[in-house]
């Protein structure tokens, strides 16, 4: 997500140093949330979120500029005294989401998710679980959420993957022999616990995909909508 | 189940992986004791019933003596 920096916390900003030319990368609580997120702040007053979407918002900053994203972005207002400045070294060892694989958007670098620390949901991410099966018993569908102990990709990962027309079983190293026929689209409760990293090659596939593990599943009601794979 | 052989776990075993972490997506890796003394390790279940098999095996669920998760993730 891209935000707009609450004043007080861009004068906060200001008197602190860049990570790089014009920008910093921060971690802060949000005000009242007690969630620790991690953002890229240009101009100590555009904000985009240190996520798997991080490239997908970057982006839109780019095409459409600075101003015109600022003056569209909801404010965000953060903890002002929890607001540290990271120095590039401090997130050099998470996903290199500058660095593609290939052509089809996988990244490279990284861990699996099971590897990296555990970090809430914002309550505005979207996931997507693939599958082979419609009946997938990983996927709650009395109480409408995903079960503890499983996984799912993002929504912005799962649209590359469709759109780009990329390889499912191979994005997300599957050994399934079927064809990914389901979408199961979730968007987790804020304070849902998830870990995500890069899915690490297995049963002959390269991975690259971005994967999101829930080890406590997600909240009831969660479970957006089943969807045919791609539509 | 297209193409490779696969044996639909009974429904006592299905829902004990139900209530146990995946290792990807859609897949848990087990390892099986049958009840002729050999052990599979490290097999592949997908969506919690259906363990795949190799071309050449021809395994029942009455063959199966127990069945858990693999310890090595």
């Amino acid at each position: 997500m891209i935000y707009k920096v609450f004043e007080q916390d861009a004068n906060t900003l200001l008197e602190k140093p860049e990570t790089g030319i014009g920008y910093q990368i921060i971690s802060a609580f949000q005000y009242e949330r007690h969630i620790m997120r991690k953002f890229v702040v240009y101009n100590t007053n555009l904000a985009v979120e240190l996520d798997s979407e991080f490239i997908y918002h970057k982006n839109q900053v780019v095409q459409r500029g600075y101003n015109l994203m600022l003056g569209k972005s909801d404010v965000i207002m953060l903890e002002t005294n929890s607001i540290k400045v990271l120095k590039k070294i401090d997130v050099e060892n998470k996903i290199d989401y500058t660095n593609n694989l290939n052509n089809k958007g996988r990244y490279s670098g990284g861990k699996g998710a099971i590897d990296n620390p555990e970090e809430r949901s914002n309550g505005t991410e979207s996931f997507v679980r693939i599958s082979a099966y419609e009946d997938d018993r990983r996927v709650d569908m009395v109480n409408k959420k995903l079960k503890p102990g499983s996984f799912a990709t993002t929504k912005v990962d799962y649209l590359k993957c469709v759109m780009l027309n990329d390889n499912p079983i191979d994005r997300y190293a599957l050994p399934n022999d079927e064809e990914i026929k389901w979408a199961f689209h979730i968007n987790p409760k804020l304070g849902d616990i998830l870990q995500r990293g890069v899915v690490q090659p297995a049963f002959g596939h390269i991975g690259g995909g971005i994967e999101a593990y829930f080890k406590s599943g997600t909240s009831d009601g969660t479970l957006i909508s089943k969807r045919p794979y791609g539509k | 189940m297209a193409n490779r052989k696969v044996l639909k776990l009974s429904e006592k075993y299905a829902t004990y992986l139900e209530e146990l972490p995946e290792q990807g997506m859609g897949y848990q890796l087990v390892d099986i004791k049958l009840k002729d003394g050999r052990v599979l390790l490290s097999r592949v279940v997908l969506n919690c019933i259906f363990l795949k098999l190799k071309d050449d095996e021809d395994i029942k669920n009455d063959d199966i003596m127990d069945l858990k998760i693999c310890d090595d993730y």
